[in-house]
């Protein structure tokens, strides 16, 4: 096992390499590149091609592209993420600010979102086709049948109406406030929750279903042990395979952050970052957040991979 | 003297055909799968019969007054250009059902292929496919539309084929994972132990016994795909206007005119929020019906324990 | 202080009615309170801004990009707050609505610049105002502004490569020179072809730093060594959520006018910006009163039209979208040929649109001016046009018919247009299709993202036609919208006539009412030869809560002097609260 998880994150290097060369050219030639954004705000120029070239050489961009990675790549090797085309500020310092933004919300949101789909994913699949697994299947799908940008609004607007309040607009960090900051994270967190729960509840539901038709299941009640005991001890541990590759696969978004929500609730967490920076063809911004995505990514992928082998021993790795 | 009946035991049924015997055993077992597949195929008729059903175009401009509210000509009321709400969500029936097929489709038949032959196969294939697989959930999704957005131009192939891919690969992991659950099994060694080619194993052995997370993932798609569209036009990204669609409409017009003229928010999104929930609970219940490991027994021990003799 | 009574007076202000056409649903009505209180220190103003700004120095990105800088650093010159409104005590020549385009030389005040002498067409000498301290923060530690903080300040926009000036008017910029002859005067030279430019940018729109800070730093992008001599002070910045100013307790300008004349400005304690990126989350905080002021456009503005406690103002800004270019330059294209170009026009029903997309809210005769009342002399309303202009505004399918058949199109024809792929821009570009295909000109709609969309302009590589924006009104009298290689010169337009009258215009100006006459008797011409399809411009309104004193929906004084008007203005806490519990 030690093995295979060495050789895993020596891979990780190679694959991240092909993963940012990909990224890095792929957003250099998009149509609209971030000289011609910048061209068109000084669209009065008498002399608009030596403006461009004037941007061009500004940015750094006027050199061949391998040499732009590879002064990239130089820097990273270097701890430094880069400066942002727009703005000039340092990409790490920003992102050591929204990070923290974004994990929070995911955390939270994740929280909500297992604490709503486990419970109710287990208790439909024991208590198959009663009202109780109608009821509860029918809230959590109903969870994800409605676009997250949707209630999000709701929640922003009505209240404003008809109470005259609205969520805190302005970002709280934590460590100065921890009381305000869960209050503004709540609202944001438990939507997002909700949406996420939605795929985890029907897979626990359906691996548990599988799971207690299984003979070891039908000897354990035979032995005459508590339902519960029958539940926790021997169904869900085998359940939870594809369960825990489901959670793993949403991880992404403590770094991938939600843009939406992040948008409409005014929080400024990493979603928001990257969003801008397509929309603005940042390159710098997008490569770096692409780099922290990607490694996170393949670190998720690398634990949920190792978890396999712990809950289920015939699963095994060479 | 007593007549002594022989009770057959063995009663002979007539055999009904795979599909009817599905149909009768949604119907009688699964209320809430028959209500999702009753919605499903509604979504369907309406759909495919769009154009008789509707009483305007979807993109006729000024039929109605703006944003006016329902009335006898226009049930559900009229949007910022006066176009028919009613006829709009008719066609955007038609334009959810191909997304969604089309990206569940898609992303099926990918995630199937990586998914069955990585985890079946094993060994270095499966590493160096797993590093692709990785790779390419490394790069963000909105990154992929966006750049394929700017060079298609904004339309309904590149979101489709995006989602599609996008979905499918992810998805992989989690046939893979099924797949390498049932590994072990001895039937797959039987079937080796007889000559089997790995191809057969594949489609005969493998695949009948991932068929039910196979089933989950292609119902949650259809839904996730439409939801996806609709988030990534709340972005810009999403099917270019004016082609219905109910995400569309909910993220541009029924955000800004929430107060002004919420029905064009409420139907949109009503009808979404309905097709979604029928489409998941119709895969729930063919999946409790079609799973092989399903069959025998509800394991449903609460209603076992009742009859145990106290 | 306490406050027990006020007065409030609604005035209809009418504009000249000549001036207004009858295309304006209804005249132009404010409602301008006359400030009768004492003004009161205090308060903080909280504002919105939908993104955050990019850059903190103006030689790094264009100036009108730097949301902050207007509030902390000053320029020589700056619009005359007693000329607008200003708390209904000024002489109301002058607006301020709009979002920074207005330019005219009459309705400057000298900010750094004391006062000054226009000598000919290439000197122009500011006598700097003495006693102007910089912020209290180190290097400066508010030390005197000096003629040599203004000259290396002005001479870093001619140098640096990155400067708005010498990127966008490298040829002026090397020609113009700057000097001191003594510590609070600075001396301008440039050559006469390059004065028009000269005196749009170096003193109404180029900022003030210290030397001593920018050879420190190197430049002043990083908002932390933010300093200047303007009314507030940065002092905190968390990029994507809020901006935080404080007021600066040494600010040389005193209240010109109004109650509170005389009073060390500025009122407010403090500003905070909020960055909401999102319209419906920023009108609901408006709407529960944690912004003090909210810009919006028309259909927006119909949910707090509904609230009689707040007040607002309606207006026409000088950006806009919604003109539909074409290739007039390409010879064998249907657009070379006027008749082709007027058919269009005639047969599109702005009338239509603008009753019935944009409600009524808006005006038709947009480009290449609307009305300000800043520029009424250099605008021609639509009932002054000659009839061949006002008929292209009405509807005439079957004159677009038969003009098409004289043109050599009797079935009409294709063309492609390029659009930015957003409602507000699709929606008229759809009616306008219906329109177009009832004489046969079938148009194929291509929207694009926002940054293909741009470059494309940029490049000024399109097909047919494109639906895009066009440049304000600050530099009317270089007539960029329809004459020379410019990227705002969308339809290729080069017509001798046109270039004619631009030519006199910048030999005219800086005598404003020659140059004003000039753009009115071109304007029939301009129009007539319908090189650029001019769709209906909607309203903006901004609202504000009553507890914003002294204020009546400015936006900038001066020539993008975005936020500067927060000088003048002040905050009734009292009445916040008491108006926030209910």
């Amino acid at each position: 096992m030690r093995a295979y998880i060495t050789r895993r994150l020596l891979l990780l290097i190679p694959t991240l390499l092909i993963v940012t060369i990909i990224v890095f050219c792929a957003v250099r030639f998009v149509p609209g590149s971030v000289i011609e954004l910048m061209a068109a705000q000084i669209g009065e120029a008498e002399n608009m091609e030596e403006a461009i070239q004037s941007i061009k050489h500004g940015l750094g961009l006027d050199v061949p592209i391998y040499v732009q990675y590879g002064r990239w790549l130089g820097g990273i090797l270097t701890g430094n993420l880069g400066k942002s085309l727009w703005t000039g500020r340092s990409i790490g310092e920003e992102m050591l600010n929204r990070l923290p933004v974004s994990i929070e919300l995911g955390i939270l949101a994740l929280i909500t979102a297992l604490l709503i789909a486990l419970p109710i994913g287990i208790i439909s699949a024991i208590r198959q086709d009663t009202a109780t697994d109608y009821i509860g299947r029918s809230i959590a799908i109903f969870c994800i049948s409605v676009p997250a940008f949707w209630l999000a609004t709701l929640v922003v607007v009505y209240p404003s109406v008809w109470f005259g309040w609205t969520p805190a607009i302005q970002y709280i960090p934590i460590l100065k406030d921890p009381v305000g900051n869960l209050k503004q994270f709540i609202i944001p967190a438990i939507l997002m929750g909700m949406v996420m729960s939605g795929t985890t509840m029907r897979m626990t539901r359906t691996m548990m279903l599988e799971v207690l038709r299984q003979d070891y299941i039908r000897t354990a009640w035979a032995k005459g042990l508590k339902e519960g005991v029958v539940i926790s001890r021997h169904a869900l541990k085998n359940a939870l395979i594809p369960v825990v590759t489901i959670v793993g696969m949403q991880l992404p978004i403590l770094v991938g952050g939600a843009v939406i929500i992040e948008t409409i609730f005014g929080l400024p967490g990493i979603g928001r970052y990257f969003v801008d920076a397509l929309f603005q063809r940042d390159y710098p911004v997008i490569s770096a957040i692409n780099l922290v995505i990607a490694t996170f990514v393949m670190l998720c992928n690398l634990a949920v991979d190792v978890t396999y082998a712990y809950l289920d021993p015939r699963v095994q790795y060479t | 003297m007593a007549q002594i009946e022989l009770a057959p035991t063995f009663r002979e049924e007539r055999a009904r055909s795979f599909w009817a015997d599905l149909l009768i055993r949604l119907v009688r077992e699964k209320p809430l799968g028959t209500v999702g597949g009753a919605i499903v195929l509604l979504l369907l008729l309406v759909g495919i019969l769009a154009n008789v059903l509707a009483p305007f175009g979807y993109n006729e401009t000024y039929v109605g007054p703006r944003l006016a509210a329902p009335s006898p000509e226009h049930l559900l009321g009229c949007d910022q250009l006066g176009r028919d709400l009613l006829s709009r969500i008719i066609y955007g029936a038609r334009v959810s059902t191909i997304v969604g097929l089309s990206v569940a489709g898609i992303s099926v038949l990918i995630s199937t292929f990586i998914g069955i032959i990585c985890g079946y196969i094993g060994g270095k294939l499966d590493i160096i496919a797993q590093r692709f697989v990785d790779a390419w959930m490394c790069i963000p999704g909105l990154f992929l539309i966006l750049t394929i957005m700017a060079v298609t131009g904004p339309g309904m192939v590149p979101v489709i084929v995006v989602l599609g891919i996008a979905y499918g690969i992810g998805q992989s992991r989690i046939v893979r994972s099924a797949v390498m659950g049932i590994k072990a099994n001895t039937y797959l060694e039987a079937a080796r132990a007889v000559g089997c080619s790995t191809g057969r194993i594949l489609w005969k052995h493998v695949l009948p016994n991932v068929t039910a997370p196979i089933i989950v993932l292609f119902t949650i798609t259809v839904g996730g795909a439409i939801l996806t569209e609709a988030t990534i036009s709340f972005l810009g990204l999403g099917l270019p206007p004016p082609t219905p669609s109910w995400g569309g409409m909910l993220s541009e017009a029924g955000r800004r005119y929430m107060l002004m003229a919420p029905h064009l928010a409420v139907w949109p999104g009503l009808f979404l929020a309905i097709v979604v929930y029928g489409i998941n609970m119709l895969g729930d219940a063919m999946r409790d019906l079609l799973d092989p490991r399903l069959r025998g027994g509800l394991g449903r021990y609460d209603v076992a324990r009742k009859k145990l003799p106290k | 202080m306490t406050r027990r009574t006020f007065v409030v007076c609604l005035l209809i202000l009418g504009l000249i009615a000549g001036l207004l056409s009858s295309s304006c649903a209804g005249g132009v009505k404010e409602t301008v309170t006359v400030e009768k209180e004492k003004p009161a220190y205090g308060g903080i103003l909280t504002i919105a801004a939908a993104a955050d700004p990019p850059a903190f120095d103006d030689a790094v990105q264009p100036h009108y990009v730097t949301g902050t800088l207007k509030l902390t650093n000053d320029e020589l010159w700056t619009g005359d707050w007693t000329k607008g409104i200003a708390g209904g005590h000024g002489t109301k020549e002058c607006d301020w609505f709009t979002g920074g385009g207005l330019n005219r030389l009459e309705h400057k005040a000298g900010a750094l610049a004391e006062s000054w002498e226009i000598q000919g067409k290439d000197t122009i000498i500011f006598h700097l105002r003495k006693g102007v301290k910089w912020h209290n923060k180190p290097p400066t530690n508010g030390r005197e502004l000096t003629a040599e903080d203004v000259v290396f300040s002005l001479k870093r926009q001619c140098t640096v490569p990155t400067a708005y000036f010498k990127r966008t008017y490298p040829k002026a910029a090397e020609t113009t020179e700057i000097t001191a002859p003594d510590p609070y005067t600075v001396v301008v030279k440039c050559k006469p072809e390059y004065f028009g430019d000269v005196i749009t940018l170096i003193p109404d729109y180029m900022c003030i730093f210290p030397k001593d800070a920018v050879e420190q730093f190197g430049n002043m992008n990083d908002w932390k060594n933010s300093i200047g001599t303007g009314p507030f002070m940065l002092t905190e910045f968390v990029p994507g959520s809020v901006i935080s100013y404080v007021r600066n307790p040494a600010y040389w300008e005193k209240n010109p006018i109004g109650p509170g004349k005389g009073d060390q400005l500025p009122y407010l304690d403090g500003i905070k910006t909020l960055i909401i990126p999102d319209e419906s989350t920023a009108d609901a905080a408006f709407r529960t009163g944690q912004l003090d002021i909210l810009t919006c456009d028309w259909e927006r503005a119909q949910q707090f039209l509904r609230m009689p406690q707040l007040k607002h103002v309606r207006y026409l800004d000088d950006y806009g979208q919604a003109c539909i270019y074409m290739r007039t330059d390409k010879k064998d294209s249907p657009f070379a040929d006027k008749r082709v170009r007027q058919a269009m026009w005639l047969a599109i029903d702005n009338k239509r649109i603008l009753d019935e997309y944009y409600g009524g809210e808006g005006v038709l005769l947009k480009w290449p001016i609307m009305y300000f009342k800043e520029y009424a002399g250099a605008y021609v309303p639509l009932e002054q046009m000659p009839k061949a202009v006002q008929e292209l505004f009405e509807y005439h399918p079957d004159k677009a018919k038969q003009l098409l058949t004289e043109a050599g199109y009797p079935n009409g024809f294709k063309a492609k247009i390029i659009c930015y792929n957003q409602r507000a821009y699709m929606d008229p570009l759809q009616m306008v299709q219906d329109m177009l295909s009832k004489v046969g000109i079938q148009l194929e709609i291509e929207p694009k993202d926002y940054a293909t969309f741009t470059s494309l302009i940029v490049r000024r590589a399109y097909d047919d036609m494109l639906f895009a924006f066009y440049s304000g009104i600050g530099t009317y009298f270089k007539a960029i919208n329809y004459t020379g290689p410019g990227m705002y010169n969308g339809s290729y337009v080069d017509d001798p006539v046109l270039n004619r009258a631009r030519d006199q215009m910048l030999a005219a100006y800086p005598d404003e009412a020659a140059v004003d006459k000039i753009h009115r008797e071109m304007l029939p011409y301009l129009l007539e030869q319908a090189y650029v399809l001019a769709l209906p411009a909607s309203y903006n309104y901004r609202f504000w809560w009553p507890w914003v004193k002294n204020y009546s929906g400015e936006a900038s004084v001066g020539y993008y002097n975005v936020l500067n008007y927060t000088k003048y203005i002040w905050i009734d806490q009292e009445l916040k609260k008491s108006m926030q519990s209910k």
